[in-house]
Formats: C-alpha cells, structure tokens, sequence
C-alpha cells in the first residue's frame, strides 16, 4: 500500500508532539512543587530581608482591605514582629514591586524594590538602597519628601504604595495611623486631587478651590475643609480625640453655632474670621506673584465657563487632547486683571489632574498680557521646563499681544505637550478676559 | 566514509570544534563566557539537549519525512530544551536565573540543528550519541577557554572568587561585547593554526547542509563541494 505522503508527514509530526507534550507533562508533574517551594522561599526571603525578626508568617485576608490598594499580598509575623506587605503598582511603567515591613507601633522596618521597570538613570533609581532605607524607621506621617529628584512619577507612586501599606496594616493592626497634614486635609475635601499650604498659614488650598482651615483647641486638632461657596466639605479628626468630625459636613459660618461637639467654638472661629482671612491670603498671593504692587483685589466671578484648547498641534503627539480652565479671575484696581489658569501638560497626561501646570496671567485693562507666571508645574526638566516654561523667548512672546495667535515651536524640542499647554493658558486667559470684557468689566 | 568511534568523538573536540572551526552558536558562546560558572552550565545544558536530540533524531531517522524533517527536530529539540529548563529551575535556581533567556535559546542553536541535520539523521543511534558527546566537549571547552581569559582577566576572579593580585588590574573591556569577540577571534586564528592542513576544512561541508543548495551551480561556491557528492544540478 501506498503510504499517503502528506498524512505521512501529519501523522508523524502530530505523534511527535504528542510524545513530547506528555513527557513534558511528567517531567513538570515531578518538578512544579519543587519550582513553586524554592519561589516561595525565594519571596519570602524577601519579607525577611524587610521584618529581620520575623519567623514564619501567615497570610493575611486582602479582601479587607480599601478598593484601589496596591497590595497585593499580607502577612503577619506569627512572632508578633509586625507586619509585610507588597505592593505592586504603576510608577512611569506598569510592574513596580515594592515589599514594606511595618512594625506593631506602626514604623517601617524595612523596605525593598523587588522588581521595577522604570526608566534608567531617572526612576530606575528606586531600586538603589540609597532610595528605599529612606523609609526605614518612618512613621505614616513622615513619608512626604522622600523623592528621587527629576523622577516624580517614580517618586509619588512609591510613596502612595508605602501609604497602602499603612493603611493596610491600620485594618489588620486594628490601629489607626497618623497621617500626614496633606493627607488629612485632602480627605476632608472630597474630590481634590491635590492640596497645597497656603504660605505664611496654617491652612491648605485644594484645586477644587476649597479651603482646608485648622482648628486646635483643648489638644485636638480638626482639619475642616470649606467650599468657595461657604460650606463645609469635611472634616478630619487630626490628633485627639472626643470630636466627631462628620457632624460639621454641610454646616455654614451660620449654622455651626448648633453643632453640640467640643470643637464648635474653634470651628466657628475657622468659618468666620480665618476663612476670609485665609482666602485672601491665599489669592493675594496668587495676584501678587504677577502684579507685585497689589496691594488689594476684587474678587470676579467668571459669567461663564473657560475651557480653551483641543487637539495638540505640531510635534511629536498630535493624538492629545489638552486643555486649559480658567480658576479664578480677579479684578485689581487701576492695573488690570489676574486670571489662574490651571493647563494639561506633559506630567498631566501621565500622573493626572493634580499634574496640571498653574499659572497667573495679569492683563492690562484694555485686554493685553502684562505678564504671566508658573506657580506649578512638574514637567521634564530638560523638554517642557527648559525649551517651554522656562523659555523667556517662548513664554515672553505673548506679552503686550491681545491674543494668543497660532502656536509657534522649536523644531524637535520633544515638547509638544508643555507648548501646547501653555499656549492653551494663554487662549484661556484672553477667553477670560473676553467674556470679563462681554459683562462690562466687571464679574 | 566509515570513521572509527574514537574519530568520532575526538574530532568534535578540535579539528571540527563547532564553535571555533565550523563557528557556530555563536550568540550563547559570547553571552555565557563573562563568567565560568555560566559557561560551565551552558555548556552542560547544551551537550545533555545534543546528546539527546542526537539520539532521539537518529532513532527516528526513518520515520520522519524529508518534508517534515525540520519542524520535528524543532520539536524534539525544544523537548529536550524544556525538560533542562524545568530540572534547572527546580534544582539549580541559580545558574538558572544566570543563563536566564540564553537557556531557551539553546533550541536554536545552531550546532544541535546543524547536528541533526549534518550527522544524526544519516548515522546510527550509538554514532549519533558520540558525536553528541564530541561536539558536546568541544563546546564546553571552548566555552570554559573564553570565560577563563575573560573572567581572570577581565574580572579579575575565578568562578567567583576574586583573585587578589588581578584584582587591581581588570582589562574591563573583556567583560563587554568588544572583548568577547576579540577573544574569540584570537581562539579561532589559533586553533586554525593549531590545526593547519588538519581541518578538513573543504569537506566538511556538504551540499545538503548548505542553505543555497536548491539554487546551487557549483560554479561560485566558495565550501567546495566533497568528492563523494555530486553537485547538484540546478
């Protein structure tokens, strides 16, 4: 019989596999739990390497812990050593793997990078021991400014990894951890990205425009975070205890004075006088880092809403879509106008709306830009900060004009996210100016 | 040509060492030989796979189909490669993070392919698992010659351990890509002397183990062909 040659070859090369696919079931049949035993062993070593006094552990339930944590496993010290954690979460790129030893009083024993992506001679540094020691001994309140400079995407995403874990160890210990000013202000404005301290106060702005105001009295400390409308976001208890902070949610300047709580007195104190005080702190500054001789501004209120920009021309990213929003509009007497622009910008478009680039735009009375001025940013050093923000050639280009015209760039200055950004911040700001203008000069 | 057993095993060693005379795999051998340890595994890892495939080929000679011969030995090879993988991970997770992606790579290495291809699947099984065994050695002792010069002088170490006096006087450059084919260069130019008139450099190269060999006239070949084959007509 005359053997088929084509089923020849398929039967031949089909029975081949087959014989070498159910040896290689064997063999890893036998060499799989060895495999998975040294890889165990192997991480925890890790969890050693950060809790040296540990023995065996066990694992902890992750289903307790808060939506969105970036641990992904927990485990206790059955010699009551403390506590292990790691986190794997996003710096600059996906597969950042952080392990933190936390101890019963809630410092850090240890930390280790055990696996990064990020890029090097910038965020790469966080595998270095010189990055992570840093940590070691800290508490949940000391972690901010613990950074790799010219790595912020690195930086912020291990701090907030290190900040899971103090949350996590809070459910499993049972105890609840200091946390940072920033942290409790922010929680006491739902909806804020960022918080910032306003200079020469003890009080937080957030981008929300709220107001974040402390209050101390008989040692408790109560952060109370207050809308531009007058109204009470939050509360936080800081320090102390004995006052319920989720009482103040709603109250006004008003109404406060029927809250039966042992922090009411200085609540109302904040609502009244620190609020105004603080606010116009707060914008005077704003005003004055553009038009240092103010000594005095009216407050506009925008008869619509400024949201200029769209799809990034030119360069390299013309896929983005970027934006600027006018945030405040100010009125100062025989000068002109202050606006805050808040823009999308190259950090934005990898770490979120608290990125955006802020700056202070002052037009003269007839609508021309006196001057303007970066009060934020966190852009690249050597692109968006060199070639754009700090470019008096670039940036000076629109003052003295009435508009902002068509976007003018260095050829591959790798910048097109910066240039476009601040190109919208100057769209907003003439917008802003034309619907002032549209009302009669006045908000 | 009958050779005897001995010539067979001997001749991988030097005369046909895969590495420095018919200079194949040689991505592994200037990875592996920064130091001696890896070189020593991948060199062992890579002669336990040819022995094997060299065998399991040669056993097969006359079940696999000419059309089909190059996807089964792929196959097998790949088997075996898996099987060295998974014991090494299990026992030896060191020397298996090493050699790291270079283990997979064993399964196209050129000197287990051109094997099969050259040898096994024309030789009985026992003649097959000697050339193994041979090219094997000549592998692992071209390997340990590179990573020898390459770690004493360029790390200053062996196997590890670091030798006090070169400590201080590391030829850095042998650790990177440039000296690792300076080294290999000079390795070749001297076993090429070593075996001048020896080397049947001519003949050991067949037409069939020639990649042109379909569109092939003879006229501009510059492997001649061996006196016993024909040159294909094209």
């Amino acid at each position: 019989m005359k053997k088929n040659p084509f089923l020849n070859c398929v039967a031949v090369l089909g029975g081949i596999c087959l014989c070498v696919a159910l040896i290689l079931g064997v063999v890893n049949f036998f060499t799989a739990p060895i495999i998975r035993d040294r890889e165990d062993a192997a991480a925890n070593a890790a969890y050693l390497e950060v809790l040296p006094d540990a023995t065996t552990f066990t694992d902890l339930d992750l289903s307790l812990l808060p939506a969105g944590s970036t641990v992904t496993v927990a485990k206790k010290d059955d010699g009551g050593s403390g506590y292990a954690f790691q986190m794997v979460t996003k710096g600059f790129s996906d597969g950042l793997t952080i392990v933190c030893g936390i101890d019963p009083d809630g410092t850090i024993t240890g930390v280790r990078t055990l696996a990064s992506n990020e890029t090097a001679g910038y965020g790469k540094a966080c595998e270095e021991e010189s990055y992570y020691s840093q940590y070691t001994g800290k508490g949940s309140a000391e972690l901010d400014g613990i950074a790799i400079s010219g790595a912020t995407v690195t930086s912020n995403a291990y701090r907030n990894a290190i900040k899971d874990a103090f949350a996590a160890f809070s459910v499993y210990a049972g105890v609840k951890t200091q946390v940072s000013e920033t942290d409790a202000a922010l929680e006491c404005v739902p909806g804020a990205t960022w918080v910032q301290a306003v200079s020469g106060t003890s009080a937080y702005q957030a981008d929300t425009g709220a107001l974040v105001l402390r209050c101390e009295q008989n040692g408790i400390v109560l952060f109370v975070g207050v809308g531009s409308d007058g109204v009470v976001t939050g509360a936080y208890l800081y320090e102390g205890e004995g006052s319920d902070p989720a009482l103040y949610t709603g109250v006004t300047a008003g109404t406060v004075g029927a809250v039966n709580d042992p922090m009411r007195d200085a609540v109302q104190q904040a609502l009244t006088v620190q609020y105004d005080q603080i606010n116009h702190t707060r914008i005077l500054q704003i005003v004055q880092s553009v038009l240092p001789d103010a000594s005095d501004f009216e407050q506009l209120t925008l008869p619509g809403q400024v949201h200029e920009g769209g799809q990034a021309t030119g360069g390299h990213s013309t896929t983005a879509t970027l934006y600027a929003d006018a945030m405040g509009a100010y009125r100062v007497a025989g000068q002109g106008y202050v606006f805050l622009i808040y823009t999308d910008g190259y950090s934005q478009s990898k770490n979120g709306p608290s990125e955006r680039i802020r700056i202070a735009a002052a037009l003269d009375e007839a609508g021309a830009l006196i001057r303007s001025k970066v009060l934020y940013q966190s852009e690249t050093q050597q692109f968006g900060v060199d070639k754009v923000l700090n470019n008096d050639a670039f940036t000076g280009s629109y003052e003295g004009k009435t508009e902002a015209g068509s976007l003018v760039m260095e050829e591959n200055a790798y910048a097109t996210y910066t240039y476009n950004g601040y190109h919208n911040a100057m769209k907003a700001a003439f917008a802003a100016y034309a619907l002032i203008a549209a009302n009669g000069g006045a908000g | 040509m009958k050779q005897s057993k001995w010539g067979i095993l001997l001749r991988g060693i030097l005369k046909e060492n895969p590495v420095l005379v018919l200079v194949l795999g040689t991505c592994p051998t200037l990875a592996t030989t920064r130091f001696i340890v890896n070189a020593l595994g991948m060199g062992v890892a890579t002669m336990a796979v040819l022995i094997c495939s060299n065998v399991a080929i040669s056993l097969l000679r006359n079940v696999i189909p000419d059309k089909v011969r190059i996807p089964a030995y792929i196959v097998l090879i790949a088997g075996f490669v898996t099987i060295v993988q998974l014991l090494m991970q299990a026992f030896v997770q060191s020397l298996y993070e090493a050699l790291g992606v270079y283990l997979s790579l064993i399964v196209v290495n050129c000197i287990i392919l051109g094997r099969a291809e050259m040898f096994a699947s024309k030789n009985k099984p026992g003649d097959a698992a000697l050339d193994g065994v041979g090219m094997g050695l000549g592998f692992i002792c071209a390997l340990l010659a590179m990573s020898l010069i390459r770690e004493v002088f360029g790390a200053g170490s062996f196997c590890g351990i670091e030798i006090p006096f070169l400590a201080n006087y590391k030829i850095g450059i042998l650790q990177q890509a440039p000296g690792g084919f300076f080294v290999f260069g000079s390795l070749i130019a001297i076993v090429a002397k070593c075996t001048k008139g020896k080397a049947p450099r001519r003949h050991s190269f067949s037409c069939e183990g020639c990649p042109s060999a379909a569109v092939c006239t003879g006229h501009t070949c510059t492997a001649q062909a061996t006196p016993d084959k024909e040159v294909k007509p094209s």
